[in-house]
């Protein structure tokens, strides 16, 4: 073989194992996409600490709240933390229970913390106003919370204790009792 | 050097025009608002449902986003205004296209990067592949009895 | 009874295709022919058993045996006997064992071909197609298995997704499958030629039938896809950048490119690497698209669901790529190219731009529609990689390509001559530039599609007139009449002239897709009852909503009727009666559109929605002009097809081919 021709063969070779380590790398890039996409995410799960976050909250919804709040600022409070949307069929359900406790256990060091999810302004204050609701209530901007909580859907609520731990979650609508259960357990502690 | 050169130019036009942040639409020529407020659409996501845009999404929350557009076109705001206020409330997952900043640029750059890259792999290795035959005799003797076939070969070859 | 035969028949087959591969590698090691043939009868029986299996499942859902689950999930007592032997292919678990068939039956054609110079490639291509199939028969079997039973059967099914009720959702799983599986072939001949060290041109003469035929099956698949989007999905268009439709279209651009550079390697053996690498490439993308699809990973219109399909198939695409690769890097030295490129500016020249121009296309939709499932994995953001950037980004690309099909033909081999190339332009160019003043006077004014239409004028133009110059030259010497010189060109010169009708079916669907993407309208209006609107040049008058009895025992629909008339001349175009139907079992509702228009110009229409029992209704109302210059490129794309392929027992073929060997057989160390 030439000079020439054993040089060709070098770069041949050079660029086989380019290519076959970019194909690699892609094939890697997918499969790492894949096996963390199927995991099942931070998600916060009852035990661990509920994720920070800070929300502003909507004029007229801030029951004295300030107008962006941190939920680390609500510690040693009972946090209902519910997620919603007016669009959300199933929360019609339990707007009306979670107005309920709100109006039952303030007092008690609970706050009921609405995160409208996905939704316009105006639709939203048109369903708060249609269920009277007075708990605080806030935009979720750019999905932060969601996805902090990696929420699957609306409605979703969580469960965190006076220390900010997330006790429970539930990816149903709750009735008054459920709700009112919970709570209490909470501040029992 | 001349092809080189003009191939080197369409392409920097081409990531020129990808790379660059731009105005939001074309403004339609029918400025009737629900024409507006659909070309908008078409260029944002379906909240809920998977994969479609929301201008030919059926769905009611879909229904409450455009209706929300045609508010805020009414208000006056301009089609840029009105996907920016979407992108700020929503984030940048609203949009049909991925946004041009930060890592995600790379989702644009990387496509005509790559062509760069092959194009020029692509000559080099072919340039130094080990000569074999000298160029003159490269192309068979035509096999053919058929002398239209012959004649076809001949005319194809000088062309 | 018959279904579990038909479960025992899958088991057997992959015992078979398990047994077939030791057998050929036995064979091969050992120069026993015995095994070797052993093996080959094991793989040839493959398909008959499968077919076995299709079959004992199919007898379940005819008489449906709802028992079996996957007749549960797919059928209904409802559903009409027709859609109960399509449903095989309606969900999941079915659609894989249907793809085992079409596999198996390639394979089954490829095992009875006669072998002659390529024998000694025989043990290696059973040995990979066999353990490919072996992996399909095994996912089958253990984790999607169709054959699966309830124990307490339940009386009636969920019956077929509505959107499969349709006829071109009934052909394009097929043709798509037919497609991605006949690329087994070549590729099996591909790591064949590399094991036996017999890296000339032998396995692309064995392979290359086989591959026009997978291509032929995917771009049918590919335009019945956008044909049952257009008419079923109701959004008014053909294609969407859904990643469902994206994994069907990388392996097509990887194919398509390999096609061409094959061509490259008979003629002048030059690209050998590159070839085995295209080869490679393609079949890792079919994995790949039946991965992306099935894991249930990416969301999508027509996505199958969640799944643990995922891993499995990566855990195969990544063996299979690195056991390519050491294969491939082991035979470095036999892989040397005859010729070197000369210049740029030839034909081998242009075919390797237009070469890296369809990698990079695939790269492109490939990096789209994997990005989502990067970002949800690294910040839990899905970005949405929509119709807008592939615009953007692909189509210019694809522009490129057209231009180049146009180009192509023109350049010589080895090194062009740029005055000649300049004197053969004059004729396409010029027609090309009378075209745009017209199409410019017509009111064709924006700069970009003009663009496109110039490109694929110009190729169009060039192409016919390459077909002309070669009979003329008949005409000349042969003394034959036109028709006469048009055919038997054609039938000499299949390969040729097959290919520059495919182009021309390209170039039309280009100029389709131009005309519908930028001169199309697309506007929701809200019509009351009696009431007449205009959108462009047409006038729609709404008549009325009502219930009409709906096609199937599961829907129900609501109807709306339109008088479309010229908003100048008041005539007639035509009446539209668009509808929804709503399948309250499935929770599905389906928006189907009605036509109406000239062929050249297509009034398209869809009931979104209503208010007041039909007092109100709202439209979505497409005028897509062009549009049916899509379908009818893609069958002329088909046509080029059977031009290309269709076996003419003409004397001429014997001496291209043994010439084509004789180039070949020559050793290439």
């Amino acid at each position: 073989m030439t000079a020439q021709g054993q040089s060709g063969a070098r770069n041949t070779k050079l660029l086989v194992g380019l290519a076959i380590i970019a194909v690699l790398a892609i094939a890697g890039l997918f499969a790492a996409g894949l096996v963390l996409s199927a995991q099942p995410g931070k998600r916060p799960v009852p035990g661990s600490p509920a994720p920070d976050f800070s929300m502003p909250l909507y004029d007229g919804y801030r029951a004295g709240l300030p107008e962006t709040i941190r939920l680390s600022d609500l510690r040693g409070n009972v946090v209902v933390l519910n997620f919603w949307a007016s669009w959300c069929v199933e929360c019609v359900k339990e707007t009306d229970a979670l107005e309920a406790v709100w109006r039952e256990y303030r007092d008690r060091g609970v706050v009921v913390l609405g995160v409208d999810h996905l939704d316009t302004e105006p639709a939203a204050r048109r369903y708060l106003e249609g269920f009277g609701v007075t708990f605080p209530n806030g935009i979720d901007i750019q999905q932060q919370v969601s996805r902090a909580y990696r929420i699957t859907g609306v409605p979703e609520t969580f469960f965190i204790d006076r220390q900010g731990i997330v006790r429970k979650t539930v990816i149903q609508a709750l009735s008054r009792a459920e709700l009112a259960a919970e709570i209490e357990a909470l501040l029992a502690e | 050097m001349l092809s080189a050169l003009s191939i080197g130019v369409v392409l920097g036009l081409w990531l020129a025009g990808v790379a660059m942040p731009r105005a939001a639409v074309a403004q339609s020529p029918d400025p009737l608002l629900d024409d507006r407020v659909h070309d908008l659409a078409k260029q944002m996501n379906c909240p809920t449902c998977a994969g479609r845009n929301l201008a030919d999404c059926p769905t009611d929350t879909c229904a409450q986003w455009k209706a929300e557009i045609r508010a805020q076109l009414e208000a006056g705001k301009s089609d840029r205004e009105v996907l920016t206020y979407f992108q700020t409330r929503f984030g940048p997952t609203v949009m049909q296209e991925p946004p041009r900043e930060g890592a995600l640029l790379l989702v644009w750059i990387a496509p005509v990067a790559a062509a760069v890259a092959l194009v020029a792999a692509g000559v080099w290795a072919a340039r130094r592949a080990s000569a074999r035959k000298s160029p003159s005799a490269t192309q068979p003797a035509i096999q053919s009895e058929d002398p239209y076939v012959v004649a076809l070969e001949e005319q194809v070859r000088q062309s | 009874m018959i279904t579990d035969v038909g479960y025992l028949a899958v088991i057997l087959a992959l015992a078979a295709s398990l047994y077939a591969v030791g057998a050929s590698f036995w064979g091969a090691t050992r120069n026993d022919d015995r095994f070797v043939q052993s093996g080959r009868i094991a793989a040839t029986l493959t398909f008959p058993l499968i077919l076995a299996g299709a079959l004992g499942l199919w007898f379940a859902l005819v008489t449906g045996d709802f028992g079996v689950k996957y007749v549960a999930q797919v059928s209904s007592i409802d559903t009409p006997l027709f859609f109960r032997l399509t449903a095989l292919w309606g969900s999941q678990n079915g659609s894989i064992l249907f793809w085992n068939l079409v596999m198996a039956g390639f394979i089954f054609f490829a095992m009875l071909r006669p072998w002659r110079e390529d024998r000694p490639m025989l043990p290696y291509v059973t040995a990979t197609m066999m353990l490919i199939l072996a992996f399909f028969l095994f996912i089958n079997l253990v984790v999607a298995n169709p054959f699966e039973r309830f124990l307490f059967p339940p009386s009636d099914g969920a019956g077929l997704n509505p959107l499969l009720r349709h006829p071109g959702m009934i052909i394009h799983p097929p043709m798509l499958y037919a497609g991605f599986t006949g690329f087994i072939v070549p590729f099996a001949f591909c790591i064949a030629s590399l094991a036996t060290r017999r890296t000339d041109n032998l396995w692309l003469l064995a392979s290359r039938r086989w591959m026009l035929v997978g291509w032929a099956f995917l771009t049918a698949g590919l335009f019945l896809g956008g044909r049952w989007a257009h008419d079923v999905l109701g959004w008014g268009g053909y294609w969407g950048w859904d990643p469902v439709e994206n994994k069907s279209l990388v392996p097509w651009l990887i194919g398509t490119a390999f096609l061409h550079s094959a061509m490259i390697q008979e003629k002048r053996g030059m690209f050998k690497n590159w070839n085995v690498f295209l080869m490679l490439l393609t079949f890792a993308s079919v994995i790949w698209g039946t991965a992306v699809v099935r894991s249930g990973v990416l969301t999508s219109v027509h996505a199958f669901a969640q799944s643990d399909l995922g891993p499995l198939f990566l855990a195969f695409i990544v063996v299979m790529l690195v056991w390519s690769a050491v294969l491939w890097i082991s035979r470095l030295d036999t892989l040397k190219s005859d010729n070197r490129l000369d210049s740029g500016f030839s034909r081998e020249g242009i075919f390797l731009l237009q070469n890296v121009l369809f990698v990079s296309t695939a790269l492109t939709v490939f990096i789209g529609t994997i990005f989502p499932i990067i970002t949800e994995a690294v910040n839990g953001t899905k970005v949405t990689v929509g119709p807008p950037f592939y615009n953007q980004v692909a189509v210019p690309q694809m522009a490129a390509l057209v231009l180049l099909m146009g180009v192509a033909p023109l350049m010589a081999w080895g090194k062009a001559s740029a005055r000649a190339l300049g004197r053969m332009s004059i004729a396409p160019a010029a027609l090309t530039l009378v075209s745009l003043a017209a199409l410019f006077a017509a009111g064709v004014r924006q700069p970009i599609p003009l663009i496109l239409f110039a490109l694929s004028l110009y190729t169009l133009y060039q192409t016919l007139i390459e077909y002309g110059r070669g009979a003329a030259a008949r005409v000349r010497s042969m003394g034959e009449s036109w028709p006469v010189a048009l055919g038997r060109l054609a039938l000499r010169n299949q390969r040729r002239y097959g290919g520059y009708l495919i182009h021309i079916g390209v170039v039309l669907f280009a100029i389709g897709a131009t005309g519908k993407g930028f001169y199309g309208v697309d506007v929701l209006r809200n019509i009351a009852i009696n009431d007449t609107i205009t959108v462009g040049n047409y006038a729609f008058t709404y008549r009325g909503l009502r219930a009409v009895p709906c096609e199937f025992n599961d829907c129900r629909t609501m109807q709306a009727s339109i008088l479309v008339t010229d908003a100048q001349t008041s005539a007639v175009v035509g009446a539209v009666f668009p509808h929804r139907d709503s399948y309250p079992i499935q929770q599905h509702t389906a928006t189907i559109a009605d036509v109406t228009g000239s062929w050249f110009e297509e009034v398209y229409v869809i009931l979104a929605a209503w208010e007041n029992n039909g007092a109100t209704a709202s439209f979505q109302i497409y005028i897509n002009p062009l549009i049916n210059l899509v379908w009818l490129g893609g069958a002329v794309m088909i046509l080029g097809f059977l031009v290309a392929f269709w076996k003419a027992p003409e004397p001429v073929r014997a001496p291209r081919v043994a010439a084509g060997l004789a180039r070949s057989a020559a050793p290439s160390r």
